[in-house]
């Protein structure tokens, strides 16, 4: 298992209509992912790469090709299974943070966790360590209304680490923030890194991208670039 | 699990709260009508059943009228005598020609004033055949019921009503008790509890209401009273002679009552010039009522339903509403790892929750309706638990009817599309 990377993209190809309208988003995708590894995805608008990342996050399937997370084909799951891999493995952080507007901070953080079946008692006790870990202890009890975009985007952080995922898929998330915040924000991305997690990053913005020891830049729905900036991943 | 979807749908439901109000409106008022309906019709069936039981199943009670007077002025001096109603050869013909009636009891009525010092009441002295009390389950609380004996031998007895005795401030021992009636002494031999006398049935028994009832042997009323009597309160000079004010025929079994009324009816028609009587069967009361009810049956359901259908538009409509408002929301839940089950059962347990709560204000408001017309009608609801629980189901069924298609369509929305919306 340790071998198995993360994820696994082979022959990735996206086309949306039919016949004469027929647009081709993506193709031929390979991507590797292996435990450990930071990756941005990096590439301007219109280049494919929400609906790379809407593959990834099992939001989409591919029209062709296979993606394999944890060694599992996910392209032949009904919408129930891969329900619970986006519940169990992946962790999303969004460009508008996308909380429960009505829910407090700890609610959104435990979410997740409720459809995970996890009993009351565990999830509160998970929710603490995790509102603690992002610093927003003196929030918790706080609706997303009430917070500044970057609590917001640490909220949501600590939601995708709720099920401990094998991986968190972040889509522009600092996208909404000033530069200051943006820059807490990969800090926490950076730390979350060293902790072993895995992380994928999808942005437009160049100067963010070189955060991460890995860059995949991708310009019309194909990969142009896949690069190792310092030393790497494990 | 599901404990928290309810306390999630109640909070989602309160955090709008008049929306909700509005939409719950239609189910209560329709609970409402129900439990309104279904508490007056269960009120309505046990007063009747009650007043059945009262006047007995195997009875055929046959009452005097009195014909509409004659426009004719008496002259001077001249005394006129009415004479209307049953007389002793009705119930002789039908002691005679009606088999299957196993017994008969005449009632004799005297309006006579009775005396406690220098008070009096206007009360009624019934002469009873032997029998009459226990065919009418009227027991004596105290001391004894009339006998044969006391006929035969016309002794000056009587039973009284408790609330006779307590109008008057008599404190002593009833049992002691020498009533005065008119000129005569009745020895006082038994006390009736007071029971509540259903209006409709004080007509059918022959109870005046503003007058007491004094109960004493037949023979004894007929040989101390006479059969001509003049009014007690008014200066007429016009007296009248009525034989028999009831005739009480008990039919050897409830099979047989229907036709012993129809044999009665034919035995004394030709004795009478005029309707001067009235025959009522108590089990026709329970005929008439089992038709009245199962009109209500069939109508009560419509209503119900007319109304349900209406408040479960109401939430069909705010439910759809609230899923495209929210559509983020359950982009949000779908992207973190919601299935469409999960879904579902949070806007069908939201919708139910609604229903749910209307239906409880429903009950509410249709058992104060109830109460209100308890105080002020004549009606007297009875709220069961039967009641209660029906109103109950057919709202949470409400719910879950009309919660269904907006929870499906919230569930079957693309999560990657949900997300986006703004």
């Amino acid at each position: 298992m340790a071998d198995t990377p993360v994820l696994e993209l082979t022959s990735i190809g996206k086309t949306y209509g039919a016949g004469d309208h027929q647009v081709s988003v993506l193709r031929g995708v390979h991507l590797a992912v292996p435990r450990g590894d930071y990756v941005i995805i990096v590439g301007p608008s219109g280049s494919g790469k929400s609906t790379l990342l809407n593959i990834l996050g099992c939001l989409d399937r591919p029209t062709e090709g296979s993606y394999h997370l944890l060694g599992e084909n996910t392209v032949d799951l009904d919408d129930r299974a891969l329900s619970h891999v986006r519940n169990r493995r992946i962790g999303f952080v969004f460009q508008s943070f996308q909380l429960v507007s009505h829910l407090t901070v700890a609610e959104n953080v435990e979410l997740p966790l409720f459809y995970a079946r996890v009993p009351r008692h565990e999830r509160r006790e998970r929710c603490r360590g995790l509102v603690e870990r992002v610093g927003l202890d003196h929030r918790r009890d706080h609706v997303p209304t009430q917070l500044s975009g970057g609590e917001c985007q640490r909220a949501a952080v600590a939601r995708a680490l709720s099920v401990d995922p094998a991986l968190i898929l972040a889509d522009e998330p600092t996208g909404n923030l000033d530069t200051q915040t943006s820059k807490e924000i990969m800090r926490l991305f950076a730390e979350l890194h060293a902790g072993g997690t895995t992380i994928v990053l999808i942005t437009h913005d160049p100067e963010i991208a070189a955060a991460a020891p890995r860059r995949v830049t991708i310009r019309d729905g194909e990969i142009e670039a896949d690069e190792r900036l310092t030393g790497g991943a494990p | 699990m599901i404990g928290e979807l309810f306390v999630e749908g109640l909070r989602n439901l309160s955090r709008h709260k008049l929306r909700s109000l509005l939409t719950a409106l239609g189910i209560i008022f329709g609970i409402a009508s129900v439990m309104a309906m279904v508490s007056t019709g269960e009120g309505a069936r046990r007063a009747i059943l009650a007043e059945i039981d009262q006047l007995g199943t195997r009875n055929i009670i046959v009452n005097s009228l009195e014909p509409p007077a004659e426009q004719r002025t008496l002259k001077e001096d001249e005394v006129r005598v009415r004479r209307y109603g049953l007389t002793f050869r009705d119930l002789q013909q039908i002691r005679e020609t009606v088999p299957v009636v196993s017994n008969t009891l005449a009632v004799h009525d005297e309006q006579r004033w009775v005396w406690f010092g220098s008070r009096r009441f206007a009360a009624k002295v019934r002469g009873v055949s032997t029998g009459y009390l226990e065919t009418l389950n009227l027991e004596p609380a105290l001391g004894r019921s009339l006998t044969d004996v006391d006929n035969e031998q016309r002794r000056r007895v009587c039973v009284v009503r408790a609330r006779l005795l307590r109008d008057a401030g008599y404190v002593g021992d009833p049992l002691q008790l020498d009533l005065k009636v008119g000129d005569e002494y009745l020895q006082v031999v038994g006390v009736l509890d007071d029971v509540e006398i259903q209006s409709s049935n004080r007509a059918v028994l022959g109870i005046d209401q503003r007058a007491f009832e004094v109960y004493a042997p037949f023979d004894t009323v007929v040989h101390r009273f006479g059969l001509t009597s003049k009014p007690i309160s008014q200066q007429s000079a016009e007296l009248t002679r009525v034989e028999l004010h009831q005739i009480v025929c008990e039919a050897a079994s409830s099979e047989a009552v229907i036709d012993a009324a129809r044999c009665i009816r034919t035995a004394i028609a030709s004795l009478h010039d005029e309707q001067d009587y009235q025959i009522v069967v108590p089990l026709e009361l329970l005929a008439s009522m089992e038709r009245t009810q199962r009109v209500f049956n069939i109508v009560l359901p419509i209503i119900a339903g007319i109304s349900l259908l209406v408040g479960g538009i109401g939430i069909l409509n705010i439910m759809l509403a609230s899923i495209t408002e929210r559509t983020r929301e359950i982009g949000i839940r779908r992207a973190i790892g919601a299935t469409q089950a999960d879904i579902t059962a949070q806007f069908l347990i939201e919708t139910v929750v609604l229903a749910a709560v209307g239906g409880v204000c429903g009950v509410a408001l249709g058992t104060a309706g109830a109460l209100v017309l308890e105080r002020f009608t004549e009606w007297q609801p009875v709220i069961t638990g039967w009641a209660i629980a029906l109103s109950l189901g057919i709202a949470c069924t409400t719910g879950v009817v009309f919660g269904l298609y907006p929870a499906r369509r919230a569930a079957r929305m693309r999560p990657i599309e949900a997300l986006r919306h703004e």
